[in-house]
């Protein structure tokens, strides 16, 4: 057989075209502006992981009498710091001092800026480090990027640690409003009638009360709310644009000939509609989420702004920024370094919802 | 029309009952009570002995089950009277209160609205007409940030700027100390230095919202038929561009106007916070940590009156204007 019959004999394998995700992928990276705000919340999400490693004064692995600690897995959680450095031994943060006294062999390895989210760095945590500036003198420099509150915090450290607080409100809470949203959302429109009817007035019942002012009231409920309460209430009264969207695409979409094909194949109302339709409803779905989360973020800082968030060891971003509004006439970087960080955050998140929106409808991909 | 107005305004009824009814269970379930709350901040001499606070409890139905105080506080709304204050501070009747802090809100919300429309109108036919060109792009871009910049980042950033660098414009407050002792025109020249920053707070994110709006409306409408026969006629691109196009997009600009209602009354907590500014905003968070019920229910009916008939003008001017909608 020559080479040319054998290529013929090949079965032509049909080239098989790239599926919904994947296309929207495509069309979604060459949108620069929804790059650059997905690089930069893959950027944040890598700080906050990292954030006791970046900053504090914790070490990150340390060598003491004998065992091998990671005291700064303390910084995720308090009680993940190692009793031997709290309750033990009484290092009061004191790490460096207090190992070379206790046990001339250990070692440790620091973060990358020995500073600390909530105390001020004392002349005697570190050898050759002085104490942090109060007030008016923590301006920053080279020291302290962002500068020092007016107790002698360093900034940076509380707007570093402070990300992951930010991060996560965003994800929870539009996670909860996501499950409340295509829930309610899928039931209305999939069935319509009264179920439909009653749903809908339900959903134009939250709507009436302005978000922030129901936020406010039911965070009243609690005397002093966790950072989990802000975050579930954020959730409970943000489902409402999500449920409508979905409303309205499985209004559209349980017409479509496939979810009868799937009826008489005998899936069940269930399966049909967060299997089958939901699917295809997702896309949509997805663009009200991601500004949700951009929500979600102010909303969260516009409450400790206000001075009615939660009640958090790590202050988040909004409470440096209140602390800045407290002292606007003499410390402006108390102000300016999380109003960036807000700014960009919730800029970033609009961004790529934004970039989801154009890259998944078809009518505006293509041109 | 009318029998579709008509039952709008039925629901709308009901609505309002589920939303003050909520409500209400809410404020009574919150920790502490009008009483303790004032106990709390009172100094001896005000404070009340037991058998007045007895007697006040009972005044305010708040010995009884919450669902009993609703019942007695929408009876009387149905008679008209939405009740006194709680609070020993302010025990004014709930309409002066709310009446006198809304003219404070008005004069920024107004303003603000007012100047959206006048500015995103030019700003809309702009982008439509020059289109993709470099000034375009800047233009939507820089509406784009303002778009996701938060409010109270804004109002700090303009702060930090104009009342802290330069000195120009006052930090906060509605007036300044010497307010009653200016002439008309340093009075004029006194509100409106401090009014500025507020009002421009209020009004970059909608103007931004409305402006691409706008400009997502008409580059669909100029895509259609009768504005490319419009062109073969002769019409200039301009008058395709304002007259003909225009027009058509107005429609679903109409809707924002009544969506907007709710929001020219309730204010904003955060700018009012922010700039001290005695409107309904800040009313309401005094009023929430206050716990002064018959407020806070005034309050909430008012804005969910607002919320319902904006919705019900948005429907029905639709109707008006489009004569292909129609409601049956």
């Amino acid at each position: 057989m020559s080479a040319v019959q054998e290529l013929a004999e090949q079965p032509i394998k049909p080239q098989q075209s790239l599926g919904f995700w994947a296309t929207s992928w495509r069309h979604y990276r060459k949108r620069k502006f929804a790059m650059a705000g997905l690089i930069y919340v893959i950027f944040l999400g890598l700080v906050a992981i990292f954030s006791p490693a970046i900053v504090g004064t914790k070490p990150i692995v340390c060598y003491y009498k004998g065992n091998i600690y990671f005291p700064a897995m303390g910084y995720y959680n308090p009680s993940w710091e190692n009793a031997i450095f709290t309750t033990g031994d009484h290092f009061n943060n004191r790490y460096e001092p207090n190992l070379k006294q206790n046990d001339p062999n250990s070692w440790a390895i620091w973060p990358l800026i020995r500073q600390d989210p909530i105390e001020r760095v004392q002349a005697d945590w570190f050898e050759g480090q002085p104490a942090n500036p109060l007030s008016i003198e923590g301006n920053p420099s080279g020291q302290h990027y962002f500068g020092t509150s007016s107790v002698g915090v360093d900034v940076f450290a509380q707007l570093v640690h402070g990300t992951r607080v930010a991060l996560l409100v965003g994800f929870v809470s539009m996670a909860i409003a996501s499950v409340i949203g295509i829930v309610i959302g899928a039931v209305s429109g999939y069935y319509g009638g009264w179920v439909d009817f009653i749903l809908s007035r339900f959903i134009e019942i939250i709507l009436c009360v302005p978000t922030l002012i129901l936020v406010i009231a039911l965070l009243a409920m609690v005397v002093s709310p966790s950072i989990w309460q802000v975050v579930f209430v954020i959730g409970l009264t943000g489902w409402t644009g999500i449920a409508r969207l979905t409303r309205a695409e499985f209004m559209k979409l349980k017409q479509i000939e496939y979810v009868a094909a799937a009826k008489a194949m005998g899936a069940g109302p269930l399966r049909i509609m967060f299997v089958h339709i939901l699917r295809n409803a997702l896309a949509p779905i997805l663009v009200p989420i991601s500004f949700g989360i951009a929500g979600a973020i102010f909303t969260e800082s516009a409450l400790s702004f206000l001075g009615i968030g939660a009640d958090s060891q790590t202050p988040t971003w909004g409470d440096v920024l209140k602390e800045g509004q407290d002292h606007i006439r003499s410390m402006w970087w108390l102000s300016f370094f999380p109003g960036l960080a807000i700014f960009t955050t919730v800029l970033a998140y609009n961004l790529i919802g934004e970039g989801i929106q154009e890259a998944t409808d078809p009518r505006t991909r293509d041109v | 029309m009318l029998t579709y107005i008509a039952r709008r305004l039925f629901i709308g009824v009901f609505t309002i009952l589920a939303v003050t009814c909520l409500v209400y269970g809410l404020i009574r379930n919150m920790p502490g009570t009008p009483l303790t709350q004032m106990t709390e901040t009172a100094n001896v001499r005000q404070m009340m002995d037991e058998r007045q606070q007895e007697e006040l409890m009972k005044q305010y139905h708040l010995d009884k089950h919450w669902i009993v105080g609703y019942g007695y506080w929408l009876g009387n709304v149905f008679q008209g009277d939405l009740g006194r204050g709680i609070n020993f501070s302010d025990r004014r009747r709930v309409t002066t209160i709310i009446g006198t802090r809304l003219p404070n809100t008005l004069k920024l919300t107004v303003t603000s609205l007012l100047l959206t429309y006048m500015l995103c109108i030019p700003m809309g036919l702009y982008s439509t007409a020059k289109n993709a060109t470099p000034g375009e792009r800047t233009l939507a871009i820089t509406l784009y940030i303002l778009y996701a910049l938060p409010t109270f980042v804004a109002a700090i950033y303009l702060n930090l700027f104009f009342a802290v660098k330069l000195d120009w414009l006052p930090l906060s407050g509605m007036t300044s100390e010497n307010y009653s002792s200016l002439s008309t025109l340093g009075k004029t020249w006194d509100v409106l230095k401090h009014v500025i920053l507020p009002i421009t707070c209020l009004t970059y994110g909608s103007l931004a919202y409305y402006t691409r709006f706008i400009k997502a409306n008409m580059l669909e409408t100029i895509q259609q038929d009768y504005i490319r026969t419009a062109l073969a006629k002769g019409v200039s691109p301009r008058r395709a561009l304002v007259v003909h196009a225009f027009r058509n997009s107005l429609i679903p600009l109409l809707t924002l106007v009544g969506l907007t209602l709710p929001a020219l009354l309730a204010g904003s907590v955060i700018l009012e916070s922010i700039y001290q500014w005695d409107g309904i905003g800040r009313l309401f968070i005094e009023k929430i940590s206050q716990r002064d019920y018959p407020v806070i229910m005034g309050l909430v009916l008012m804005f969910s009156v607002m919320t319902l008939i904006g919705q019900l003008l948005a429907d029905v001017l639709y109707a008006v204007v489009d004569p292909r909608i129609t409601y049956s």
